[in-house]
Parts: C-alpha cells; sequence; structure tokens
C-alpha cells in the first residue's frame, strides 16, 4: 500500500509538466495530438525535467522501497489509465451532446 | 578510487567513517545502499548475497548528503508516504515535528529539514542505515536530538555514519574506520584521526 501510494504521488507530480507539454501541442498541432503528446513527449518531458531538476527525489521513493526504474515504469502504466479514463470520458461527452 | 574493501556492520553497532574530502566516502556508501553499481562488489546480510537494487531496497536505507524529499510535499504527506501506518509512535511527544507538520518541504530550513530525514531513515523498518552528513545544517540543540535519535534506533539497527562534524560522529559511535587512499582502516584511538 505504501509503494503504490509513492508511485501514486510521483505520477501526480508528473501530471503539471505533461499537461503543459500536451497544451502545447493542442495549441499549436490541434486538440487530436492531445493523447499521443499525453503519453510520449509530455510523458518523457516530465521524466526529463526530474532527472535534470529534481534528481534527488528519486532516493524519497528509493528510500520507501521503490527504485527508480520501478517508479517510472509503474507512473507510465497510471499515465495510460488516465488517458484511456479520460479518453472514455470524452467519449461519453460526445455520445451525450 | 576504492579497492578492496571490507567493511562489516552489526546490528546495534554505531560505525563512524571518516576520511578527507573526496576521498570516497559518499561514493562507498552509495556502492553499499545499491545506488551505484559496481563489479565485483559484494554486499552480504545475514549471510545472504544482496547484490541487486530490489533486494537492498528492502534491507537498506541511505541519507545523501542533499536534500531528497520532494519539494512538493507536506510534512504530513512525506511522513503518511514514509511510515508504516502501525507504526503510530513516529511523532510520539515529538513536539518539534509536530510544531511543522502542515509546512510544505520547500519552505522548511535547512536544519528543520535534516531532521526530518533523519528521523524518517531511522523509523523505515530497514535493518541498516547509512548516513552521510547528518549533522549538517544543524543547530548544537538540533545535533543532541539526532544524536539521541540514532543511539535510540541502533537497537535494532546497524548504522554507518560519516559527517565532517568530528565531534558528533565520536560522540555517538561505537567504532571508527578511516577511508584513506582507497583503503579502509579500522582506527582504535582516536589520536589517529589526526590527519
Amino acid at each position: 500500500m505504501k509503494k503504490l501510494q509513492n508511485i501514486l504521488d510521483f505520477f501526480q507530480s508528473t501530471l503539471l509538466i505533461n499537461l503543459a507539454v500536451c497544451l502545447l501541442f493542442v495549441v499549436f498541432a490541434g486538440v487530436e495530438t492531445f493523447f499521443l503528446s499525453f503519453l510520449s513527449l509530455g510523458f518523457i518531458a516530465s521524466i526529463f525535467f526530474k532527472e535534470k531538476y529534481r534528481k534527488n527525489e528519486y532516493l524519497f521513493y528509493f528510500n520507501n522501497g521503490v527504485s527508480k526504474l520501478n517508479i517510472i515504469v509503474f507512473s507510465y502504466f497510471m499515465t495510460i489509465g488516465a488517458s484511456v479514463l479520460l479518453g472514455g470520458i470524452v467519449f461519453l461527452i460526445k455520445r451525450i451532446f | 578510487m576504492l579497492s578492496d574493501i571490507y567493511m562489516k556492520c552489526e546490528t546495534g553497532e554505531i560505525v563512524g567513517l571518516f576520511g578527507r574530502n573526496g576521498s570516497g566516502k559518499s561514493t562507498l556508501l552509495k556502492i553499499i545502499a545499491g545506488i551505484i553499481s559496481v563489479p565485483d562488489a559484494c554486499i552480504r546480510i545475514n549471510s545472504d548475497s544482496k547484490n541487486t537494487t530490489k533486494t537492498l531496497l528492502r534491507e537498506i536505507n541511505y541519507l545523501s548528503q542533499d536534500s531528497f524529499i520532494p519539494k512538493h510535499l507536506s510534512v504530513q504527506k512525506a511522513i503518511q508516504l514514509s511510515v508504516d501506518k502501525q507504526n503510530e509512535t513516529f511523532l510520539g511527544n515529538d513536539s518539534f515535528l509536530q510544531s511543522i507538520l502542515d509546512k510544505k518541504i520547500k519552505h522548511l530550513s535547512g536544519g528543520e529539514l535534516r531532521y526530518l530525514e533523519v528521523k524518517l531513515l531511522l523509523s523505515n523498518p530497514s535493518k541498516f542505515v547509512l548516513l552521510d552528513e547528518p549533522f549538517s545544517k544543524l543547530s548544537p540543540l538540533m545535533c543532541d536530538l539526532v544524536i539521541d535519535l540514532i543511539k535510540e534506533n541502533s537497537v535494532r539497527k546497524g548504522i554507518i555514519i560519516t559527517d565532517h562534524n568530528h565531534e558528533n560522529v565520536i560522540r555517538v559511535c561505537s567504532r571508527f574506520v578511516l577511508l584513506e587512499n582507497g583503503k579502509l582502516q579500522n582506527i582504535k584511538e582516536k589520536g589517529a584521526l589526526l590527519y
């Protein structure tokens, strides 16, 4: 449970940069690029930011039993899960209205 | 930089690791924790070889020189993510921690943050804790608190400390080793530290 909470926290901390990158894509390349950028460049940019400016924070999760590789891989799975959820919501909204 | 090093630490023991700047103390601790992987390194815990990061994660905690708690967290959240729910005694009557519970990590002073980091690591269920400069940025009063924490937790853990504040290391440690020219040697007398 503690490990899952740590992974969730890391995932949440990647979201802001990921969504900011997605917003740029949406503005310059159209709404249809949102999910592609959310799952690719947005996520990569957030990990790059962590690697460059918050590298030491991986040690916090390491000391709580989650290795750097594990936390990145599981965060990506959560990103996929979030995009599926978001895609489902968008699909439903389109169907209703 | 480091060669032919053999280091042993038992539960209940507090080992002080000394050495000049750049002698490789932090590197040695990172190798033991599994943060840096090197060929031919062998870490054994209770006679079992633990040479992968995955196995070392549960056994060894490492306090780095630089702060490592994510800055977006609050103190309360950092505690919640680090301490098992069963460990209800974590806060206990620690009035200092209780007074900063609602603060964000980014708003803590260097000393407050260091104290929190040391306390979090020592409360983890790991068997060994490696402390790299636990006394840095701490006031003399906070140093005393950290020394008490280390002594209290050494009953159920093996602890290795390195810090340039030699006075405090000498106060708390039960055994000393010196890292010099890439080799590790035991120190029997404090006079040998005048290097």
